[in-house]
């Protein structure tokens, strides 16, 4: 047994008793000891007790839990084989609960008030037996500590001893004082409880910081955050359940798996991230840009602010209207309607995530391409007589033109954390059905059924994609696990990018809410340009690449 | 007396909840003020809001497009 380790336990022991809830039992225990204070040496002798009863308790339950893993055979060769991967995240875990982030609630052993009476009774067995029901009082954060040790030192018994005498320790060492010189008591407590502020502190993040350094050292983890939702999926796929790779089932659990993961994390940072950065941009503001402005330059902007302003399709009416009252062009504004939906910036993330980073470009050149072009023909068209007519009748007030009333940083922070969270709330299915339709390609689907159907050659494939798509709607998150898998089989890229915009662009519930401002004569051309324009986009990237 | 609108459009579940929240809040508190809910899209216009759900306390917007916070509310209703 290495000498650090032991100091450790010595440390984490000390840092037990001196955490916030032993600290009151052990308060109490000094006052118990503190009666006789004219027997110095009896003083002394309850302290050691007492210290003796708390070692006595951990010692035992440190044994018998690490025995208790190591005799059930399965849970002993499960963490044999998987040390590394239970450690790491354990450390890290006990980490966080020692710095009082993650916070867990125990049941508490307490004591009942007569026993701890009656207990005081009896002298150096009572301080003994004290020592073993306070030690029995874990809170939270001692808790953390008592198991970082148990880990960080595989049930060692000296460790559990020394760890135990540790947590005494401050109270010998209070009732050697007590013993022998009263006066400085106050002090010696105000400055334990300083010193247990910043000791913990340090100490957890030790922690934190030391499991993190295991897993990178240890497994291998790059610094690559997307290589560790791969080796979850391994883990849990090939460890946990122990399927076989290559197997039907492998194949697509793990699919599921690292796409759930990795998904569910990118969207919660980055929608977070990009909406504080965003939380000035609102449809009013984009309004207040497009307006007067040169008609190219209005074009080139609505397609440009479309790509980055998240609106909910519920607004898209009183955004269209808004647009055509403040007299910006038709044609920008429909640009401005088509490319919103269609390229939405923390999909595009999450796309260059799963499918490289060129690819997602393309993405978003070709869909502002699709909306500016879209704008400008219908205007050319003169499709502007099938707006229905009230839209014109319409006056905005003008006085009340709102500042969306987010200022200083913190409300920015809140902002974007209930945003992020009312877009998961609002999509995560659309998610997991695309991940488990996902999946299922991905394990089940046998790569020369795309081959024969969907290949390049098949000259019905893009137009069929597309109007596949139609029907389905979801969000340009939902769909990315599906292009995932699609592109892994071999399916060229032009179908699967055409495939992708139909589904996120053209919807029948935006179609009908749409209606309430355009007549079903333009929402016919509406769907007709976009749908040729996908068709288009197939055929010219699947001769490109 | 206080005059709260919140403005919605029609399959706006977020607008129908924030309408809820405020309902429930101005009960529970005892807070003296009426609420109302308003989708039809010409008015919601006229308040200059484009993205829902609008609120609107004593005729002055004071967010649009998104959830307040209940420390807002909060202070916007006492």
């Amino acid at each position: 047994m290495e000498m650090g380790l032991l100091l450790t336990s010595l440390w984490l022991g000390i840092l037990t008793s001196i955490s916030p809830c032993p600290l009151t039992t052990n308060i109490t225990a000094i006052s118990y000891i503190g009666q006789k204070v004219g027997k110095p040496y009896y003083v002394l002798l309850s302290g050691i007790f007492y210290t003796l009863g708390r070692t006595a308790l951990y010692t035992i339950l440190g044994l018998a839990l690490s025995l208790s893993f190591s005799s059930i055979p399965l849970v002993s060769q499960f963490l044999q084989n998987n040390m590394p991967y239970v450690v790491a995240p354990a450390l890290i875990l006990v980490g966080l609960m020692i710095l009082d982030i993650i916070k867990i609630k125990l049941p508490k052993f307490g004591l009942k008030e007569d026993s701890q009476k009656n207990m005081e009774k009896q002298g150096l067995i009572g301080a003994f037996l004290l020592g073993i029901f306070f030690a029995l009082a874990l809170c939270p954060v001692s808790a953390a500590l008592f198991l970082g040790n148990l880990i960080q030192t595989k049930g060692n018994v000296f460790s559990l001893i020394l760890y135990g005498i540790g947590t005494g320790l401050p109270v010998l060492v209070l009732a050697f004082i007590l013993a022998f010189s009263i006066k400085n008591i106050v002090k010696v407590y105000s400055k334990i409880v300083l010193f247990e502020k910043w000791a913990r502190k340090i100490t957890g993040w030790v922690f934190v910081i030391g499991g993190v350094y295991y897993l990178v050292t240890t497994l291998g983890f790059g610094l690559n955050i997307l290589s560790w939702f791969t080796l979850l999926a391994d883990f849990i796929v090939y460890n946990i359940f122990a399927l076989e790779s290559g197997t039907h089932l492998a194949e697509a659990l793990h699919f599921f798996i690292e796409d759930v993961s990795k998904i569910f994390f990118l969207l919660t940072a980055m929608t977070t991230a990009v909406s504080f950065f965003r939380s000035k941009l609102n449809p009013e503001k984009v309004r207040q840009y497009l307006e007067g402005k040169p008609k190219w330059l209005a074009y080139i902007m609505a397609v440009l602010l479309g790509a980055i302003t998240p609106f909910c399709s519920c607004s898209s009416i009183p955004l269209f209207i808004g647009f055509v009252e403040a007299g910006i062009p038709f044609g920008v504004t429909m640009a401005f309607l088509i490319t919103s939906p269609m390229i939405n910036e923390i999909a595009i993330l999450v796309f260059a995530s799963a499918v490289g980073g060129q690819l997602a470009f393309v993405y978003v050149i070709t869909g502002m391409s699709i909306g500016l072009i879209g704008g400008i023909l219908l205007e050319k068209l003169g499709m502007e007589k099938y707006v229905e007519g009230y839209v014109y009748d319409i006056r905005m007030g003008k006085q009340n033109i709102a500042e969306n009333g987010i200022s200083t940083f913190d409300e920015r922070l809140a902002y974007a954390w209930s945003y992020a969270k009312g877009i998961i709330k609002k999509i995560w299915l659309y998610i997991i059905i695309g991940i488990g339709v996902g999946a299922f390609l991905h394990g089940y689907v046998p790569e020369e059924f795309f081959a024969k159907y969907a290949s390049a050659d098949n000259f019905f494939a893009v137009p069929l994609a597309v109007i596949m798509g139609i029907p389905l709607y979801s969000n340009a998150t939902g769909v990315i696990p599906i292009a995932e898998a699609l592109l892994g089989k071999g399916v060229p890229i032009g179908t699967v990018l055409a495939m992708m915009m139909s589904v996120v662009a053209i919807s029948l519930p935006e179609m009908i809410i749409l209606r309430k401002v355009l007549k079903v004569r333009l929402l016919a051309y509406f769907t007709i340009f976009l749908f040729i324009s996908f068709v288009v986009v197939g055929y010219l990237y699947n001769l490109i690449f | 007396m206080k005059k709260v609108v919140v403005l919605g459009s029609e399959n706006c579940v977020t607008c129908t909840n924030l309408k809820d929240k405020i309902a429930k809040m101005v009960s529970d508190k005892n807070i003296p003020a009426e609420v109302s809910k308003v989708t039809d899209i010409v008015e919601v216009m006229k308040y200059g809001v484009m993205s829902v759900p609008g609120l609107v306390i004593d005729g002055q917007v004071k967010c649009s497009g998104r959830i307040p916070s209940d420390k807002e509310l909060n202070s916007w209703l006492a």
